[in-house]
């Protein structure tokens, strides 16, 4: 089998829908598939019909899921018709759909595609119905332990679970395995040895820099911080001794290991990709979307090696190798006022199963994922199952870290951190202004610490 | 420092033999200089929106890239485009509409019929014009919602249409009262109702100002950025300024695409300027005309 | 207006509407040709205004469903905030550098468009540029032609001294280039004003200071500038106001970054109401702006009374 990676239709991933300066997009991981915009408001107007169902979906996702229906002929064999609605791809407009729907008694779907942000807030805000009747006896078996550990932080609510996830992006240790060669130099594997890389890589005179990220405000600069502090075994959103190592980790990074280019503070992911391409960065951590953009067509030219951007796991930091890496997924959700809910629901049963799972990865990487049985039924050669097959074999996947008001503590967050890192205050007052405002947002659920 | 007497004194001066030309030189070169500063930015922003994001990103600078109209196709694909182009027209001509025609009639009352007070209750409805915009959407956000103008032009009509009227208001009274009273005098003379007055006198003979205020609140809304980007949820009302919000926001594999951000602000801009270019004296009367008498 | 209602033998037969001796038709006829403005203003931006005030002694809140009375707390949660107290520092200092800035330069920009030279309606009219073109879009702009790789500015910084700005991760940098922008935007719109004052001058006032001796710097300052004096304290105010106000340049430019320290109060107000739905909270902090504005205005209503003493 073989996972087309289609990304000749470079379309962009919106996030703001009524103005929003902290869009978690890069937190949500911008994916291989990425959306236009076009969203019809209310789709198809539903047919009397008892067993056709709405699938709000985002527009990237349409063909691969139409593809799932045709080729396992579920309409034919079930009797529901499946009517695919497209989504808009910015939370805020779904949330606000949806939000004067419910209250009216109706969903504009009955399935949802969603992400982990609306995940935090249309479960608090009570949407969504309970789905562990509907999943098989061997979906905690088939999923990862990463994915079941994922699962019960982002998609459960009072011990009921209300999504499954369909996709599995995680930020992957991309390196440039050639100059490492040249060089003799090993691959990083922890925090110690991605300090020395500085004066191993970083050359003022070619503009050379070991590591680069893209740390600018608006989400960005939030799922390093999210990313390090796992590593340094805690959750940010706790401002425990986790994040304050992480933040210091970071600062000597760009201040007295001169290992990573101070100027990823203003980078978005662009430049930081960018650089890599320019021959600039000897390793970086980036979403798996990188692998697809280095063997595109725009990049032919210097994409000579696949060691221009091999894949290793990423450095391990005092929280050990299990949270080295964290994960970001869509998934499955079922409305409470849906109009066919019955209908849904054995829809729903069928779609989280075992068999569609496999035959969902084999339309595309939106629905390639780490479970047991996809990743049994994949090309082993692929290099992005061969990165998922590499990190959860490692058991290198942690949980993301988990906030009930996700987008709002990550700008509090990113605020706080950017000042330190910019020497407009210290380490001290940054972490004591971040406790507070986050304590002042309300309160940091049992459900984050259980993810340190 | 220079007017037109200075400059005919300067050169007769000079035929005398008596000062240098320093003087003419440094003012062709303060125009230069201000000429440059206002038109790269535009230049910049030209030049990004009809090149490549690959040809953009070339070090060294690539001053005049390949010509290409693929953003525009791409933005056209990937948004819906013409959509917020008509939105945000809308939103303009009836922004332009309602102001026009609340502070006519204001105006028109401001001018002719005076009594004790009159002048303080002008100055009350300018005073508005302190009250900055970002303090009101909050309450503004729930009366639309309670409206059920949330999401529409025509609840941005109603907001913004109702920010612009002091300043419009203002200038109308200033453009009325140049009109001489007999013209109205006589036609009330002649049993004209008021609003033949109104249609038959004075639009005609305030249309210069009636224009200028037009262009004016059009350009204003056009421009406007807080009330779409906080009240629009949808396609239905989100005007130009949110798309290039959003388009900026957005995210493609290759980053911030700068190419598609500045052909939107292309988009944006072109119009404007094509008006200004058309009609700067009248503008500026406008711009004046409340702030000079 | 002549009464000839006394005179019995010319046929009137006008409909009295603006009747010189019935008062109250007058009034309602006033009333009724106010009242659209009126009801706009008070209906979005008065009420609006007085509900701001109120709400910010709540904790009104969208997402969490909280909305009770709380007192002073929000304003209580201000001093802690470094977000909040990063803001008001700083648009108090962009607000008097930006205005400052501005009357200087608009200043400078109106003497080079009112000398005689050839082009000048080419000037004239390249000078509305930068006022026409929406904030959004000169703040997105100047974020790229200052980009440290590939923006014209650093890049020519570059070719002539070597050295290699890097703007939006330096807070001070950041800070000037929001000021600087917010001049290139607004300076030409203040010169258009001056100008317009400054034709107002009468030509003999400088030929009787030529005569007299006095160069063109003295006669700048001796009679252009008192002669428009009252103009630049009126268009400084508003422009003090207008840039407390002001929000789409930082929200193109930099959005707050780096940390905060060009975030100004309207995008905090921004953000806690429309990203987060704090309603509460934004309310607070908009009564907070309210105040920096009758600051503004009660410097305002002094610096007229004292111009007026003066002329």
């Amino acid at each position: 089998m073989s996972i087309s990676r289609k990304l000749s239709r470079r379309d962009f991933l919106k996030v703001t829908g009524a103005g929003v300066a902290g869009a978690a997009i890069a937190a949500s991981a911008p994916g291989i598939a990425a959306a236009s915009a076009v969203s019809k408001p209310f789709g198809v107007p539903m047919l009397l019909q008892n067993k056709t169902i709405n699938v709000g979906i985002l527009q990237s996702a349409h063909d691969q899921m139409q593809a799932l229906l045709d080729s396992t002929g579920y309409s034919k064999q079930s009797g529901i018709d499946v009517n695919l609605v497209i989504r808009s791809d910015t939370k805020e407009t779904e949330f606000a759909k949806i939000t004067s729907a419910v209250q009216a008694g109706t969903s504009p779907y009955d399935v949802l595609d969603f992400e982990d942000e609306l995940a935090t807030t249309l479960s608090r805000a009570g949407y969504f119905v309970g789905v562990d009747d509907l999943l098989p006896k061997d979906i905690w078996d088939d999923l990862s332990p990463a994915m079941t550990a994922y699962t019960k932080v982002w998609s459960t609510l009072n011990g009921e679970t209300f999504r499954i996830v369909h996709n599995w992006e995680m930020p992957i240790f991309w390196y440039r395995k050639d100059w490492f060669d040249a060089k003799g130099v090993a691959v990083p594997k922890t925090w110690e040895d991605v300090a020395g890389m500085g004066k191993v890589f970083t050359d003022s005179s070619t503009g050379v820099w070991a590591t680069e990220d893209g740390l600018m405000k608006g989400a960005f600069l939030n799922v390093y911080l999210a990313w390090i502090t796992l590593q340094a075994g805690g959750n940010p959103f706790d401002v425990g001794d986790a994040y304050k190592t992480a933040l210091q980790y970071i600062y000597d990074l760009m201040h007295s290991d001169n290992t990573m280019n101070p100027a990823s503070l203003q980078n978005s992911y662009d430049q930081q990709n960018a650089d890599y391409f320019a021959d600039k960065v000897a390793f970086m951590r980036q979403w798996p979307y990188f692998g697809g953009l280095a063997r595109s067509d725009a990049n032919k030219a210097w994409w000579t090696t696949e060691d221009k951007a091999a894949i290793a796991l990423p450095p391990v930091g005092p929280g050990g190798v299990g949270g080295s890496t964290y994960a970001a997924a869509w998934g499955w959700g079922l409305i409470k006022t849906a109009p066919n809910l019955d209908a849904a629901k054995e829809f729903y049963s069928w779609l989280v199963s075992t068999d569609t799972a496999v035959a969902a990865s084999k339309t595309g990487e939106w629905f390639f994922n780490a479970r047991k049985s996809v990743l049994a039924a994949s090309d082993p050669t692929n290099w992005l199952v061969k990165q998922v097959q590499m990190y959860t074999d490692a058991g290198a996947i942690g949980v993301r870290p988990f906030h009930p008001q996700f987008v709002e503590a990550l700008t509090i967050l990113e605020d706080n951190a950017s000042a330190y890192f910019t020497d407009q205050a210290n380490l001290d007052d940054t972490l004591s202004a971040t406790k507070d405002q986050l304590a002042a947002l309300g309160s940091a659920t049992p459900e984050a610490t259980a993810s340190s | 420092m220079l007017d037109a007497k200075d400059i005919g004194l300067q050169n007769r001066e000079k035929r005398q033999g008596l000062s240098i030309e320093w003087g003419r030189i440094g003012l062709y070169a303060a125009f230069l200089i201000f000429a440059l500063v206002v038109i790269l930015p535009i230049y910049w922003m030209v030049r990004s929106s009809f090149a490549t994001s690959a040809d953009l990103h070339t070090s060294p600078l690539n001053y005049f890239p390949p010509f290409t109209f693929s953003n525009f196709t791409t933005l056209v694909q990937q948004v819906p485009f013409f959509r917020y182009v008509l939105n945000s027209l809308t939103f303009s001509i009836t922004t332009t509409i309602l102001t026009l025609v609340a502070s006519f009639l204001a105006a028109y009352a401001f001018a002719r019929i005076q009594f004790p007070g009159s002048g303080l209750i002008l100055w009350i409805l300018l005073l508005t014009m302190a009250l900055p915009d970002i303090g009101t959407i909050v309450p503004l956000y729930r009366i639309l919602a309670g409206l059920h103008l949330l999401d529409t032009i025509g609840g941005l009509t109603l907001v913004l249409g109702s920010a612009l009227t002091p300043f419009t208001v203002w200038v109308l009274v200033s453009f009325i009262k140049q009109v001489p009273y007999e013209i109205e005098e006589a036609a009330i003379m002649d049993g004209a109702t008021l609003p033949q007055i109104f249609i038959r006198i004075l639009l005609p003979v305030t249309r210069p100002g009636l224009v200028t205020m037009g262009l004016i609140n059009f350009i204003n809304a056009w421009n406007n950025l807080l009330f779409p980007l906080s009240f629009a949820a949808t396609e239905a009302s989100k005007t130009l300024s949110v798309s290039i919000t959003e388009v900026y926001n957005g995210y493609s594999p290759y980053g911030k695409p700068w190419e598609l951000i500045m052909t939107i602000g292309v988009t944006m801009v072109a119009p404007v300027v094509i008006l200004i270019l058309f009609s700067q004296k009248s503008i500026v009367r406008g711009l004046t005309g409340g702030a000079v008498k | 207006m002549q009464n000839v209602s006394t005179n019995p033998n010319i046929a009137v037969k006008r409909r009295s509407f603006l009747p010189s001796k019935n008062i109250q038709r007058r009034y309602l006829l006033f009333v009724i040709l106010v009242a659209p403005a009126f009801l706009l203003r008070l209906a979005t931006s008065a009420y609006p205004i007085a509900q701001t005030i109120l709400l910010s002694f709540t904790n009104l809140d969208l997402l969490k469903n909280t909305n009770s009375y709380i007192g002073l707390q929000n304003y209580a949660n201000m001093p802690k905030n470094p977000s909040v107290t990063g803001s008001v520092s700083f648009t108090i200092i962009y607000v008097l550098a930006s205005t400052v800035l501005n009357l200087v330069v608009g200043m400078g920009i109106a003497q080079l468009l009112n000398a005689n030279f050839r082009g000048r309606w080419f000037a004239r009219t390249i000078n509305l540029i930068p006022w026409a073109i929406p904030t959004i879009v000169a703040g997105y702009v100047f974020r790229w032609l200052l980009d440290d790789k590939f923006g014209l500015i650093p890049v020519w910084v570059q070719a002539f001294t070597g050295a290699h700005w890097i703007v939006f991760i330096n807070p001070n940098a950041s800070r000037l280039a929001v000021i600087l922008v917010q001049v290139w935007k607004d300076a030409p719109f203040m010169a258009v004003i001056f100008l317009a004052g400054m034709q107002g001058v009468p030509l003999d006032l400088y030929e009787a200071a030529r005569v007299d001796g006095a160069n063109a710097w003295q006669r700048f300052w001796n009679i252009t500038i008192p002669m428009i004096k009252p103009l630049v304290i009126t268009m400084g105010i508003f422009r003090l106001i207008w840039s407390l106000a002001s929000f789409d340049l930082v929200y193109g430019l930099t959005q707050g970054a780096p940390g905060v320290s060009t975030s100004v109060l309207a995008l905090q107000i921004f953000q806690q109401g429309i990203d987060f739905f704090k309603f509460g909270f934004a309310s607070s902090l908009s009564v907070v702006l309210l105040i920096l504005v009758g600051i503004v205005g009660l410097i305002a209503l002094r610096l007229y009374r004292r111009a007026d003493i003066a002329y």
